[in-house]
C-alpha cells in the first residue's frame, strides 16, 4: 500500500523556482541542516544500496528546514530533489505545478494523499504500460510499483530514475555488479548511453532476461556498424556486413545467440569469450584450450583417431580432425581452418589463412566433393579425403 | 499415399525455408530425411525403440556434465510438462561413451520424465549429422526429420514449444514465426508519449491551468500531430477566449481527418463554463 506520506513525508512539493527562493532566504540555516540531513541520508542509503557509485541526492531544503530530525531517509526517497545534473528530468505534472493531477489537493503547500494507490495512479496517464507490463517476461519490481525505480516528481537522472541506471539495477542484481567490476575484459555497452537499458527493457520484454530483442539483433545494433571500437580502442569487425557477405553461419549465429560464445556483461577471456579458445594458429593439444568449442562440439570427435560417425572430416575411418589438432607441438587450432562466425564455404572453411609475419593470405583452396573434399597447394601438398569409404589413409 | 507424402515433403521443405535456422555450414540431416528407427539401450536396463506410436517423436540429444546440456534439460523438462497429454513420444539420448549414472542423475534432477537411451556406436549421431549438442530433434509420424533445434541460451523453451505445437497443428505459421522472432520490446514510442501529454493537457484544462495545458498539448503535437491534439488545443484556446486561434486549430484537425465529426462541427467559442 502506497501512502501519501511516502510521497510527501514532511512537506508539500513546490516548483523549482520556489525552492531556489527558499534556499536563498534561509541559506544560512539550511546549509547546516542540509549537511546534517545529508550525512544521515547517506548512511541509511548506503546500507540499503551498497553499490551506489553516484553521489547521493542533495536533500531539498524544505525537507530539512521543516522537520529535519523526523524525516527518515527512506521515506524521502520519492521527494523532489534539487536539480544539479544536465540529464535531469522532471515529471510533466510536477513541472506544470498541478499537484492535483496525482494528489487530492492542488495546493503545493498541502497536496494531501495521492488519489489512487499503486501503479493505477501512474497508468492513468501511462496507459501504454498496461500492455508493456503484461508482456511475456515482465520485470516484477515494475509490476509491483513504478516507484521501485522512479521518482514521481523529478530526478537528476534520465527517466526520473532514483539513481543512475546501472547503479539502480545492480542495487538488486548484485552478481552483475560483481561481474562488471571484476571483469578483465570490459563491455562498454554496460556503461555507455542507457547502460543496462541498452539491451534490457526494465519494464517487460518478449525475450527472456528482459532482452529488448533476440541477442544477435541486439548485438548488431552496435556491432553492425563500421568503426566500432572495443574498450581498449581497437576497431571491431562490422558483423552485419560480415554475416551478409558470408552466408554459411555458425550454429549459434543461426540461432541468433551471440551469448553462446560471448559474455555480454564482461569476462576474463579475449573478445569476451565465455571460455578458453586458442588465440594462435598453432597450439599443443589440450582439450582445456578448446573449452569454448567443446561447450557444443563433442570433444570425442577430436580425440578419436578413428570414427565413422563423429565427423565427416575423415578419410575412410581416419579422423582428420584428430590428425590436424591432436599434436604435441604444432597442433592446428580451430581457427587454422575455420571461420568462427561465418564463411562463404561449407563447414566454415576459411578461404585463406594469415601466413608469415605480415599475415600474407595463404589460400587454402578447399574444394568440396560429394563424398568429402580436398585442400590443394596450401599448408601441405594437395590432399583429398573420402568419407564414404571405410578405408583409411588420405591420398596425396 | 505417395502423392500425399510428396506434398507433405514439399510443405516441410517450404516451412524449413521460411522458419528453419539460417544457413549453417555444419549441416545436419535435411528436413524431410527419413530417420531409421532402431533399438537403443535404456539406462534403466532394457533395450528400447527410438520411436513410439505417437504423432510426433521428440528426441533430446545431450551430453552429461556439459553446461549447455544441463540448461537444455531444464528447458525441455518444462516444455514436456507444459505439453503433457499431447501425442508426443519423448526420449533423451546420450552419446555411447557417456557414464550411465551421470546422464540418468542429471535427467532426473532436471525433472525429465522420459527414458534416457545410449547411442552406442554413435549411430543416431551420425544419422542426424549432429555437430553441436544439445539439440532437440523432432521426427514426424512417418519417421522423417521434421525439425532440428540446436540449443540456444535465450528463449530455447519458447522455440522448442513453438516448433512442437506447430507440428501438432496447434498454432499457425505466423504464431510460430512470432515465437521464433519475438517483436522488439520498445517503450516510450512517440505515439505513447504524445498520448500521455494529451491526457495531461486535458486534466490541466479541466483544472483551469490553460497555459500549462497548451504547453503540454504543444509537446504532444511535436511528437505526434493528430486531429485529437489539434481539437484539444482548440478547446483550450476557446477556454481562454481566443476564438480565432481555436477555430484555426479545429481547421488543422479537419485537414488531418476530414470525416472527424467534432472538427466538422467546429469549436464552441467562447467555451461554455
Amino acid at each position: 500500500m502506497i501512502r501519501a506520506s511516502q510521497f510527501f513525508p514532511v512537506d508539500a512539493p513546490r516548483s523549482a523556482a520556489w525552492w531556489q527562493r527558499a534556499v536563498s532566504t534561509v541559506a544560512s540555516v539550511a546549509a547546516v541542516l542540509i549537511v546534517l540531513q545529508g550525512l544521515a541520508a547517506s548512511a541509511a542509503a548506503q546500507t540499503a544500496s551498497p553499490h551506489r557509485k553516484t553521489p547521493l541526492r542533495t536533500v531539498a531544503a524544505h525537507t530539512v528546514v521543516s522537520k529535519p530530525a523526523a524525516t527518515p531517509a527512506s521515506s524521502s526517497r520519492w521527494a523532489p530533489v534539487t536539480i544539479t545534473e544536465k540529464n535531469a528530468t522532471s515529471h510533466a505534472p510536477f513541472e506544470a505545478g498541478d499537484c492535483s493531477i496525482c494528489h487530492q489537493n492542488s495546493d503545493p503547500a498541502n497536496p494531501g494523499p495521492v488519489k489512487t494507490s499503486g501503479n493505477d495512479l501512474c497508468m492513468g496517464c501511462h496507459d501504454d504500460f498496461k500492455q508493456i507490463l503484461s508482456r511475456k517476461y515482465p520485470h516484477p519490481p515494475s509490476q509491483k510499483n513504478c516507484l521501485s525505480c522512479h521518482n514521481p516528481h523529478n530526478s537528476n537522472h534520465p527517466k526520473l530514475l532514483l539513481e543512475e541506471a546501472g547503479t539502480l539495477c545492480t542495487s538488486c542484481h548484485k552478481s552483475i555488479h560483481d561481474t562488471v567490476q571484476n571483469a578483465k575484459v570490459k563491455h562498454d555497452a554496460l556503461t555507455n548511453d542507457r547502460q543496462c537499458a541498452n539491451c534490457h527493457n526494465p519494464h517487460g520484454a518478449n525475450v527472456e532476461h528482459l532482452l529488448v530483442q533476440l541477442p544477435m539483433q541486439l548485438c548488431l545494433d552496435c556491432h553492425g556498424k563500421d568503426n566500432v571500437l572495443d574498450h581498449n580502442g581497437k576497431k571491431l569487425t562490422n558483423m552485419k556486413a560480415l554475416l551478409a557477405a558470408n552466408p554459411n553461419h555458425h550454429g549459434p549465429i543461426a540461432g541468433d545467440d551471440c551469448s553462446a560464445c560471448h559474455q555480454t556483461h564482461g569476462g576474463d577471456n579475449f573478445r569476451l569469450l565465455t571460455n578458453n579458445y586458442p588465440s594462435a594458429f598453432y597450439a599443443e593439444w589440450d582439450a582445456k584450450n578448446y573449452a569454448l568449442c567443446f561447450g557444443c562440439h563433442d570433444e570425442k570427435a577430436f580425440t578419436s583417431p578413428e570414427t565413422t560417425e563423429l565427423t565427416q572430416f575423415r578419410d575412410g575411418s581416419r579422423n582428420l580432425h584428430y590428425v590436424h589438432t591432436n599434436k604435441n607441438d604444432m597442433g592446428r587450432t580451430c581457427r587454422a581452418c575455420h571461420e568462427v562466425h561465418a564463411s562463404t564455404q561449407d563447414h566454415h572453411i576459411r578461404e585463406s589463412v594469415p601466413y608469415g609475419s605480415k599475415g600474407w593470405p595463404l589460400k587454402i583452396n578447399y574444394t568440396k566433393t560429394p563424398t568429402g573434399g580436398s585442400c590443394s597447394r596450401t599448408c601441405h601438398a594437395t590432399k583429398t579425403y573420402n568419407n564414404s569409404s571405410k578405408d583409411a589413409a588420405a591420398k596425396p | 499415399m505417395p502423392g500425399l507424402d510428396a506434398i507433405r515433403s514439399l510443405c516441410l521443405l517450404a516451412v524449413w525455408t521460411m522458419f528453419g535456422p539460417g544457413a549453417c555450414g555444419f549441416t545436419h540431416a535435411q528436413l524431410g530425411t527419413p530417420i531409421t528407427d532402431f533399438e537403443l539401450t535404456s539406462l534403466d536396463g532394457p533395450k528400447q525403440h527410438l520411436f513410439g506410436p505417437e504423432e510426433l517423436n521428440a528426441i533430446l540429444y545431450f551430453r552429461p556434465g556439459q553446461d549447455f546440456s544441463l540448461m537444455a534439460l531444464q528447458e525441455v523438462a518444462a516444455v514436456q510438462k507444459e505439453l503433457a497429454g499431447r501425442s508426443i513420444y519423448w526420449v533423451a539420448v546420450v552419446p555411447g561413451h557417456t557414464p550411465d549414472k551421470d546422464a540418468q542423475g542429471e535427467a532426473r534432477q532436471a525433472g525429465l520424465a522420459m527414458p534416457v537411451l545410449m547411442d552406442e556406436g554413435d549411430r543416431l549421431y551420425g544419422q542426424l549429422g549432429v555437430a553441436q549438442l544439445p539439440v532437440v530433434v523432432m521426427i514426424d509420424h512417418g519417421h522423417r526429420l521434421a525439425a532440428y533445434e540446436s540449443f540456444r541460451k535465450v528463449n530455447y523453451q519458447a522455440v522448442v514449444r513453438a516448433r512442437l505445437r506447430f507440428l501438432l497443428k496447434e498454432i499457425s505459421e505466423q504464431e510460430m514465426a512470432e515465437a521464433l522472432n519475438p517483436p522488439a520490446a520498445t517503450t516510450d514510442s512517440d505515439e505513447a508519449a504524445a498520448h500521455r501529454r494529451l491526457t495531461l493537457a486535458a486534466r490541466l484544462l479541466h483544472d483551469g491551468k490553460y497555459d500549462a495545458a497548451l504547453n503540454s498539448v504543444a509537446v504532444s503535437l511535436e511528437r505526434n500531430p493528430t486531429a485529437e491534439a489539434y481539437l484539444l488545443r482548440g478547446d483550450i484556446l476557446a477556454a481562454q477566449g481566443k476564438c480565432a486561434d481555436a477555430a484555426a486549430s479545429y481547421n488543422e484537425a479537419l485537414k488531418l481527418e476530414p470525416a472527424n465529426e467534432r472538427a466538422k462541427a467546429g469549436v464552441t467559442c467562447p467555451a461554455k463554463p
